[in-house]
């Protein structure tokens, strides 16, 4: 027990004075998160710019529109209306962030109770607050239908939901990058030491002294997990003193969802300190591993963004159950998945990871 | 009470098609001091890392401190201290950090202050690791071989890479360890360390043990000659040193001269003789008594540091 907190302290010694290594994993996702914050903002909460282009002849869109223009969502929306034409160019000059479209034959098709196709254009070159924006369509559009379809219990609840927590850029990128930044802390700060450890010969040195493996490996894994809940709490406070974030869930449950996310990535991080032969080796694997799970999760930008064909790939990726989990009990963010699935998916992904650490790994 | 600390019995260690380890058979007494003499290559850290029970031999039988590794490593490596020919660290911590750290991995510990001093570190013992020179890794290596007071302390080429005031420092841990009645097994290719410090001594070449004895044994038994060395301007001539009164034997070294001789005035009145008929110019001469290198000179054929 007393070589496993030695341990401990030892790493927790060699992470805070390694500069590189705090950079990566606590303070430029925060930066990040606050950066992204700011700009898309305005630090005065977020407004969608909706363009509506309301092609319909009958009463159907108009009342719509009227819909929108209640007074809970008036903080979140800024309304334009025009021709199609007129809200496309809008939409190019960045006047506004979604353009819907509501078609000629609304009125007709949802008397007739056929569904009717209503377009959405947005520019994916501005990213969050199309994404951002996009959520927001989503969930506006099924109030609408929940609505026209007659079905005011399951309305209730959803306008709730908005209410409660109307969704921020700050609100999506602090979960976001909270699940960016355990990412990191499996591949920047657990592959990469290991290596650098194994090449150096501090394990081998370890080797000839009464310390088990477990307790190796037990030390190391705390320390990390610990850093995992230092960068959720980093970010909760800057969150909250930044942009008054506050925690919408239980805290119980946000433990326990960054605890295995943490444990997810850090036995990724020794898989692959296991499959590398080198330091070089892990960078480069590192790379590989980072950019698809980061980018196909959900986490920088809304998955709705993505083409269509990255969509399976979106749907394997433990980041986005985690992103997803993380944002449900932060911001309180309507699902992707129930909660249940997003923790069952993580403790497979930790399964399967472990197991291939297990088989891959090497003191040598 | 063991009265053997370490027993090597015809160890086999193959990587590839090099015999690191051919044969490899000693025994090491408690309280000894043994030292594992040769080359670079010749098998020194592959037994080393077999008795450190770091590598699994091939064949042979290795018992240390009465037990063999296996389900009693544990145990074993509670007892013994280690210095590695390179020693991994945790660049980030200091010298003391570190000391404590290895101190905690082990059921018992020294102070690691007393552990510092001991191997003459104190004035770095807030120095990171990584800000070290060569010579003060060497030597923080050694304190954390000596942090759980072993019973057996295992030194690999503790002086390789040390200036020689270092070296003589180090030695004097040594010799501080033999007094406090530890055994002591320890690699290096330096003949003046070997002869310094070790009660005895196993001559290594290409994994094999060619000699084993006390250095003066080994000394005496391969040479009651004095050895005169001197340098040669122009052709020696070969036959005619040879020849000498008393010259037992001549070695040749990258064509310098070595006469092992058991009547030294008269090998020296027949080399001015040489002189005088000028047959021979010579400069830089000097008589010295045989050692460990001479040793290995003639059961090799070779200097140990080339």
């Amino acid at each position: 027990m007393k070589a496993i907190r030695a341990l401990y302290v030892a790493n927790a010694r060699e992470f805070l004075r390694e500069r590189m290594a705090l950079f990566l994993v606590l303070l430029l996702p925060v930066a990040l998160a606050v950066f992204f914050g700011l700009i898309f903002s305005g630090g005065n909460g977020f407004t969608l710019q909706l363009g509506i282009v309301n092609e319909d002849t009958g009463p159907t869109g108009a009342q719509f529109i009227a819909n929108l223009e209640t007074p809970e969502t008036e903080k979140m929306l800024g309304l334009h209306s025009g021709t199609r034409a007129e809200m496309l160019e809008a939409l190019n000059k960045e006047k506004v962030s979604v353009v819907i479209v509501l078609p000629q034959d609304l009125t007709a098709k949802v008397a007739a109770g056929k569904p009717a196709t209503v377009e959405v254009f947005y520019d994916p070159a501005s990213l969050t607050s199309a994404g951002v924006g996009l959520g927001l369509v989503r969930t506006l559009l099924s109030e609408a239908n929940l609505a026209l379809s007659g079905s005011p219990r399951l309305l209730a609840i959803e306008e709730k939901s908005v209410q409660t927590h109307p969704m921020r850029a700050i609100d999506f990128h602090v979960a976001g990058l909270l699940g960016i930044s355990l990412l990191w802390l499996g591949l920047f700060g657990t592959a990469l030491p290991l290596v650098q450890q194994r090449e150096g010969q501090v394990l081998r040195r370890l080797g000839v002294t009464p310390l088990t493996p477990a307790a190796l490996l037990a030390a190391q894994v705390a320390w990390r997990v610990t850093v995992g809940l230092l960068q959720a709490a980093l970010f909760l406070l800057v969150g909250y003193v930044g942009f008054g974030v506050t925690v919408a869930g239980n805290w119980l449950l946000l433990v326990a969802a960054v605890t295995l996310g943490a444990l997810v990535f850090i036995s990724l991080g020794y898989f692959l300190a296991g499959l590398a032969s080198s330091a070089e080796g892990v960078s480069a694997l590192i790379q590989i591993a980072n950019f698809p799970i980061m980018m196909l999760s959900g986490s920088l930008f809304a998955v709705e963004m993505l083409p269509a064909f990255f969509k399976p790939i979106v749907a394997i990726m433990p980041l986005t159950y985690l992103s997803d989990a993380l944002r449900q009990i932060i911001v309180a963010a309507p699902p992707l998945h129930p909660l249940w699935l997003d923790f069952a998916v993580l403790g497979g992904w930790l399964v399967v990871f472990l197991a291939l650490a297990v088989k891959f790994w090497r003191w040598e | 009470m063991n009265l053997i600390t370490v027993e090597v019995c015809d160890l086999h260690k193959k990587y590839g098609d090099v015999l690191a380890a051919d044969g490899v058979t000693f025994a090491v007494a408690a309280g000894e001091v043994f030292g594992l003499l040769g080359p670079n290559g010749a098998g020194k850290t592959t037994t080393v890392e077999c008795i450190l029970g770091l590598r699994q031999p091939d064949s042979g039988k290795i018992t240390v401190l009465g037990m063999e590794y296996g389900a009693r490593s544990r145990q074993i490596r509670a007892r013994i201290g280690a210095q590695l020919q390179t020693t991994g660290l945790y660049h980030q911590l200091t010298v003391r950090e570190l000391v404590h750290l290895f101190g905690q991995l082990f059921p018992t510990a020294r102070p690691a202050d007393e552990v510092i001093a001991q191997v003459g570190l104190q004035e770095k013992a807030k120095t990171m690791s990584k800000d070290l020179s060569g010579g003060q890794k060497q030597r923080l290596a050694v304190a954390l071989a000596l942090v759980n007071d072993p019973d057996l302390v295992l030194l690999d080429e503790p002086t390789t890479g040390l200036d020689p005031q270092a070296r003589r420092s180090s030695w004097d841990v040594v010799r501080d360890l033999k007094r406090a009645g530890k055994t002591v097994l320890l690699t290096t290719h330096y003949m003046e360390e070997a002869e310094q410090l070790c009660d005895r001594v196993a001559v290594m070449d290409h994994g094999r043990i060619i000699a084993m004895d006390t250095p003066q044994a080994l000394i005496n038994q391969h040479f009651q000659e004095t050895a005169i060395e001197f340098v040669v301007l122009g052709e020696p001539p070969r036959e005619r040193l040879a020849a000498l009164p008393g010259v037992t034997q001549l070695l040749f070294e990258n064509g310098r001269p070595t006469l092992y001789s058991t009547d030294v005035p008269r090998t020296m009145a027949g080399l001015f003789e040489l002189v005088t008929a000028g047959t021979l110019t010579f400069k830089d001469m000097a008589v010295r008594q045989a050692t460990l290198e001479d040793v290995f000179l003639k059961l090799t054929g070779r200097r140990i540091r080339e």
